[in-house]
């Protein structure tokens, strides 16, 4: 498992994920700030496959979930409903089936752009009942619009523990404009 | 822009549980008192759908929709009405993470917003 190295992100208690090829999105496209953030173009997706991405607000999807990226999607105020078809193309793009945890943040100042954000994940189970043990808990921060460095961070240090994955990761938008992202989980090592 | 709770416009919901971050409320026991201003002026089901500060519960929840009012200062209750009824046209049966912000100075328009959900069920395993 180690030599594949399959760093996994497991959402909920019954699912987890690869790391290896995750990502952030972090869209800025209607304030023109933070020009060095993970903002990127919005991807090219057919509408049917947006569309089939499933928008919970829950963080647990009940069944075993492997994170694929974060997704953080910058209004104006008054395009809500740009932005929650922003969020769907941004995780199809991922291939993701859902996104979980998904949270709205008005600005706190006139003219502040609004957030929307979650976790797209796809449903999988990279744990298949094998038994593991707990080696640390993670927590790490970055900037906001940076969810993709977060993510990166988070891998690194399960890598130099020699982890097989993480579980329970754990996503915290920034208080405000401008606050940390947070994101925790648990390497852990397969028996 | 001043930031205020919205449990203060929240007073008049006798009966409506109004959770804390770290334990969202189940939703059986959910029963939503009418506003009184909303419920003398529209009483309909609309004034059943829960309007949550939390933003997450322990059930499935998919966001139908996104709303953002705008009102003047002084009509809170307007927006609170008008974010039910929105709901409602969604179809949606409970609105999270709704927060209030108050205008800054004398003519700004105030701001609720919240995310419209449904429940639903998730199909288990892969």
């Amino acid at each position: 498992m180690r030599t594949m190295w399959a760093l996994a992100l497991l959402v909920t208690t019954p699912g987890c994920l690869a790391t290896a090829g995750t990502h952030s999105e972090s869209a800025h496209a209607e304030h023109g700030d933070d020009d060095d953030d993970d903002h990127g173009p919005l991807p090219e997706v057919a509408p049917e496959r947006a569309a089939r991405v499933l928008v919970l607000s829950a963080e647990d999807a009940g069944r075993p979930a492997e994170v694929l990226g974060i997704i953080d999607v910058h209004m104006k105020s008054g395009q809500q409903d740009r932005a929650l078809q922003e969020l769907r193309i941004r995780a199809a793009a991922l291939e993701a089936d859902a996104i979980l945890g998904v949270e709205f943040h008005h600005g706190e100042h006139a003219g502040e752009a609004t957030h929307l954000s979650g976790t797209a994940v796809r449903f999988r189970d990279l744990i298949h009942g094998r038994h593991y043990e707990v080696i640390a808990d993670l927590d790490v921060r970055a900037p906001m619009g940076h969810e993709r460095q977060a993510l990166h961070d988070l891998e690194a240090r399960a890598r130099d523990l020699n982890a097989d994955l993480i579980v329970g990761v754990h996503f915290e938008h920034g208080e405000g404009g401008d606050g940390p992202v947070r994101l925790t989980g648990r390497a852990i090592q397969f028996r | 822009m001043r930031r205020v709770e919205l449990a203060s416009l929240l007073v008049p919901l006798v009966g409506c549980m109004i959770g804390e971050e770290t334990a969202p409320p189940r939703v059986a026991p959910l029963a939503v008192a009418p506003i009184m201003e909303v419920a003398a002026a529209a009483p309909s089901a609309n004034a059943e759908i829960p309007l949550l500060q939390v933003h997450h519960m322990d059930r499935p929840t998919e966001v139908i929709a996104i709303f953002d009012i705008h009102a003047e200062m002084g009509h809170e209750n307007d927006a609170l009405a008008e974010l039910r009824a929105r709901a409602a046209a969604v179809g949606a049966q409970a609105v999270l993470g709704v927060e209030f912000h108050h205008g800054e100075g004398g003519n700004e328009p105030t701001h609720l917003s919240g995310i419209a959900v449904r429940f639903i069920e998730l199909q288990g395993g892969e």
